[in-house]
């Protein structure tokens, strides 16, 4: 890898050479060396993003494993360590002493089924036949796409006042429909959390299918249409010709979605506001931050679950590279 | 559909062109055309099937806007008569009432604008300046660290890690930089994000010769960074910008938790919608929801092109 880098750039470290700079005239208004101008540029541009970087990643990171051994004493208004006390509660939580806990995990393990088994197939088959210019595909993509930009209080207001039991144009459309017994959408649980799900696709799916179709498109024209002359069924076009070349992009929507499991947090803010039924991993930590409530529990909480959580996902994101062999094209 | 049959047709004669068609291909071609009527028949019938599901589809995702448009208009007493009429007359005033006289710690919706707008365009501005500057410094220049460095922010990409939040609060409360404008800039100002990846790639195959030329007339490192390097990154910088942009005036979390005060136009339109439910003023509350669309739709027709086909690159690379 170092080697690659190192033939990269042959054109600017012979620009940095000595004697090309010595060849070339001096450099105007000081007397300082090529080496120590170069020193001093990169030293006071990379100091603000290094101190960046070292406060609000390393830093934080840190802090995150160091507040998860303590807790706040009233009595001294200080943080103090408290050794496993913060991994052991939220542990017997998770196994039933706190329903809220348990069901939170349950909720946000769900997200991972959710998008990746069936949001990203079927925004997979979608793609593909929004490649194979169903009439009106252009707009289609367009109108897709807005969902992953509109702001996210508007789409989810716009998504729940739609299921309003009295003044929502969902409930009168089904009645028309013949539909009896609507439900209560956003009543109880599990219904409201079925609905955050049913959100999460809807909006998802946009997005997915604009990655996926953008990647389909860019597979060689040619190759489809040798398989065409071929005689290649549709069937067996998308699953070994399509999926296989835009793999890496399937890999990465399939990795997010593991990773919603720890990220998801303002589908169920803002759908079922206040409510704890449907609280996630992410919502849990952010509510307990906004109340400035015991921010060591929380710590330990999302340290917890990321040190089971994230080995899973780097394991999944791994094998599913393994998958196909990388095609440059 | 006409579009694939004009292209099945012309297949032949194209191939023909490219290359001499040898007899094998030819009969497969033949048995194609043989084929053709029936092959047609079913692809018209599953594209249209398609077609009738993406159009749903695209309905449920444009039909609650153009209805909340129709009710904004309406008075309230108009609304609850009948959710599906057309409005009889205009209320335009829904729109300047939640405009100017609703609040939300006493900040009204056009001032949570104009909060909104500051804070995009320092932070992008903050954020694509980090950013290309690792990105160039990384790139261009031989120093002991630099492939640490990249694979550094490769890492950092690449593992998620949950629950830093409190972590992150605890530090800024430290910093003094809670319900701080300069805090949230502060935390927008990372160098070493997505951003960083993609302008990483973009100026290492950028061509040193303009620098070279440009360090023989005498010019600083500075110089050709700020002068030569940046405004070549033009059209990548415009790219990666807008859509970051877009990612920070959307930005719920850290201004809700850094800025409680002083409410962006992400945070202050879902308190002030809720606070419009509550007082069932819906025809307001769908004004709001219009008017937090448009800055959005705006941006989205001007730069279409550059959005979509750059989060699709984004897609890939991520």
């Amino acid at each position: 890898m170092s080697k690659m880098t190192e033939s990269a750039v042959p054109v600017e470290e012979t620009a940095f050479s000595d004697e090309s700079a010595a060849a070339a005239k001096p450099p105007r208004g000081h007397g300082l060396n090529r080496k120590k101008q170069k020193t001093i540029f990169i030293c006071v541009m990379l100091a603000f993003p290094l101190v960046q970087l070292f406060i609000f990643w390393f830093l934080v990171n840190v802090n995150t494993i160091i507040m998860s051994f303590q807790e706040f004493d009233w009595l001294t208004g200080k943080y103090i360590f408290n050794g496993f006390d913060n991994f052991i509660r939220v542990f017997q939580e998770i196994g039933g002493t706190s329903q809220v806990t348990q069901r939170t995990v349950i909720n946000s393990v769900l997200y991972l089924p959710i998008t990746c088994f069936i949001s990203l197939p079927l925004s997979i088959l979608f793609s593909y036949f929004l490649y194979k210019k169903v009439p009106g595909s252009a707009a289609f993509r367009v109108i897709f796409f807005l969902p992953s930009i509109i702001p996210v209080a508007v789409l989810t207001m716009a998504f729940s006042f739609s299921f309003d039991a009295t003044l929502g144009f969902v409930n009168p459309i089904l009645r028309a429909l013949g539909v009896q017994n609507i439900p209560s959408w956003f009543g109880q649980y599990p219904n409201n959390q079925i609905m955050i799900f049913a959100y999460c696709i809807w909006a998802g799916l946009g997005t997915n299918i604009v990655l996926i179709s953008g990647a389909i498109g860019r597979i060689p024209i040619e190759i489809m249409e040798y398989s065409k002359l071929e005689g290649v069924s549709k069937t067996r076009e998308l699953f070994q010709i399509a999926i296989p070349l835009v793999w890496p992009t399937i890999t990465t929507t399939f990795v997010l979605g593991c990773t919603s499991v720890f990220t998801v947090m303002m589908q169920p803010l803002m759908l079922t506001p206040g409510n704890s039924d449907t609280l996630t991993i992410a919502l849990m930590i952010y509510n307990g931050v906004l109340n400035g409530r015991n921010l060591p529990y929380y710590s330990a909480f999302g340290l917890a679950l990321s040190v089971i959580g994230v080995p899973i996902i780097l394991v999944i994101k791994w094998a599913l590279g393994k998958v196909y062999a990388d095609v440059e094209y | 559909m006409e579009d694939t049959m004009i292209r099945s047709d012309t297949l032949p004669a194209e191939r023909g062109e490219a290359r001499a068609a040898d007899a094998a291909e030819a009969r497969v071609i033949d048995a194609g055309k043989l084929q053709k009527p029936r092959r047609k028949l079913t692809k018209d019938w599953a594209l249209w099937v398609v077609f009738a599901v993406f159009l749903i589809y695209a309905i449920t995702l444009v039909f609650p806007f153009v209805w909340m448009l129709f009710n904004s208009v309406k008075s309230n007493q108009e609304y609850f008569r009948n959710i599906w009429a057309f409005p009889q007359s205009f209320h335009i005033e829904n729109y300047t009432n939640v405009l100017f006289n609703y609040s939300v710690h006493n900040v009204s919706l056009f001032g949570m604008f104009g909060i909104s707008i500051v804070i995009t365009l320092c932070g992008t501005v903050l954020s694509l300046l980090m950013s290309s500057i690792a990105a160039y410094v990384i790139a261009k220049y031989k120093f002991f660290g630099r492939n640490a460095l990249y694979a550094l922010a490769v890492f950092v990409m690449a593992v998620p890690v949950a629950g830093t939040l409190p972590a992150q609060y605890n530090i800024m409360q430290t910093l003094h930089l809670t319900n701080s404008f300069i805090g949230v800039l502060i935390l927008y100002a990372g160098g070493f994000g997505f951003n960083f990846l993609i302008l990483y790639g973009f100026f290492k195959n950028l061509s040193w010769e303009y620098a070279e030329a440009a360090l023989i007339d005498g010019c600083t490192d500075f110089g050709i960074f700020f002068k030569i390097m940046l405004p070549m990154a033009k059209p990548a910088l415009i790219a990666v910008g807008v859509i970051h942009a877009i990612g920070l005036w959307n930005d719920y979390v850290t201004p809700s938790i850094y800025l409680p005060n002083t409410p962006t136009l992400a945070v202050g339109v879902n308190l002030l919608l809720s606070e419009l439910r509550g007082q069932s003023a819906y025809p307001e509350m769908f004004a709001t929801m219009i008017i937090a669309l448009i800055p959005i739709l705006v941006v989205f027709i001007c730069f279409q092109k550059t959005i979509m086909e750059n989060t699709v690159a984004g897609g890939l690379k991520g």
